[in-house]
């Protein structure tokens, strides 16, 4: 997948639907640092799970952009939730097509993860004004793409799909 | 467990669309989406857009709104196509077998990117906008739709 792309996309995402303010390019959120964790699953010819963390207050925020929350007025956990799912499920189904290229997969409803299913390693992550936003794609196997008879990886981001090397 | 939607007979079918003074139609709108910040935040969309709205209302899976349809009174869906209990193209193939409701004009409001899937949706006489959209896009959908939207006997 085509790294810049994966990253333009989440940033478009992140600025349209959620009305966050994209600065530049993190390194990572810390471990400790994830404060809610949402990950959707895709399946069909190949497998694998797209997972996003956010950093302390950002789904807050977000809920507060989406559903447009007076400043000050208070934010629920439950709307905090349902915001980041919202935002995870439009990041995964644009980012979907980067993953399998031409080829049928669908997609699980998102759901919030225990902080250690995020993946270390190789992910996408954003500074927003807001908060930290990271995503991860983690491949489990399917049609080798790539022609190299099998897939299997944990966010290889620059690996190219795009290409009609399916086998 | 979720109401069935009444039987053919006793649906209304879809509210005519209300001529306005400049010409224009109002539309009675029902959102359906799995998502309740999604649901809210597309009614606001529609509110805030200046499309001329009557009447606005959500629904969480396709067979909550083929209830809501069977209570009469929309002549618009905003559809999510990704949803538990019954999805979004089995909520059209649902819609566009009912005599009664076939009528009602579907605007889908998806991450879908497949363009067979695309082209499916549009041969069920659906339009389609793209998540996250822009009001614009909306705006232009529904105007797509709008001059078929049935009117009341004697409109414009």
């Amino acid at each position: 997948m085509d790294r810049d792309a994966c990253l333009t996309t989440v940033a478009e995402i992140v600025g349209n639907l959620g009305f966050l303010t994209p600065m530049g390019v993190a390194e990572a959120i810390p471990a400790d640092a994830r404060e809610r964790v949402i990950e959707v699953t895709y399946a069909g010819a190949c497998q694998g799970r797209i997972v996003i963390a956010v950093g302390p207050g950002l789904s807050r925020e977000l809920a507060r952009n989406m559903l447009g929350i007076p400043p000050g007025d208070p934010v629920s956990e439950d709307d905090a939730d349902e915001a980041l799912k919202e935002l995870a499920n439009v990041i995964a189904g644009n980012l979907l097509p980067m993953i399998v290229g031409v080829y049928k997969a669908s997609l699980s409803p998102p759901a919030q993860v225990a902080p250690e299913r995020f993946p270390e390693g190789d992910a996408i992550c954003l500074d927003l004004a807001e908060g930290l936003l990271a995503v991860a794609i983690v491949e489990e196997g399917g049609l080798a793409l790539d022609g190299s008879g099998g897939t299997s990886g944990t966010g290889r981001l620059d690996r190219k799909i795009d290409d009609g090397a399916a086998g | 467990m979720n109401p069935l939607p009444p039987p053919a007979g006793q649906n209304p079918g879809p509210v005519p669309s209300q001529p306005l003074s400049d010409g224009a139609f109002s539309h009675a709108v029902l959102v359906v989406d799995d998502n309740r910040v999604m649901r809210s935040m597309i009614s606001r969309a529609v509110t805030l857009s200046g499309l001329p709205v009557s009447r606005i209302d959500s629904a969480g899976n396709g067979r909550e709104a083929l209830f809501k349809l069977g209570g009469g009174g929309f002549n618009l869906v905003l559809l999510d196509i990704n949803m538990p209990v019954m999805d979004g193209e089995q909520f059209l193939h649902a819609l566009r077998a009912d005599p009664r409701l076939n009528a009602t004009k579907v605007v889908v409001v998806s991450t879908e990117s497949s363009p067979a899937r695309i082209r499916s949706l549009r041969g069920l006489g659906a339009d389609f906008i793209h998540k996250p959209f822009r009001p614009e896009e909306l705006i232009a959908a529904v105007g797509r739709l709008s001059s078929a939207l049935p009117t009341r006997p004697g409109g414009p």
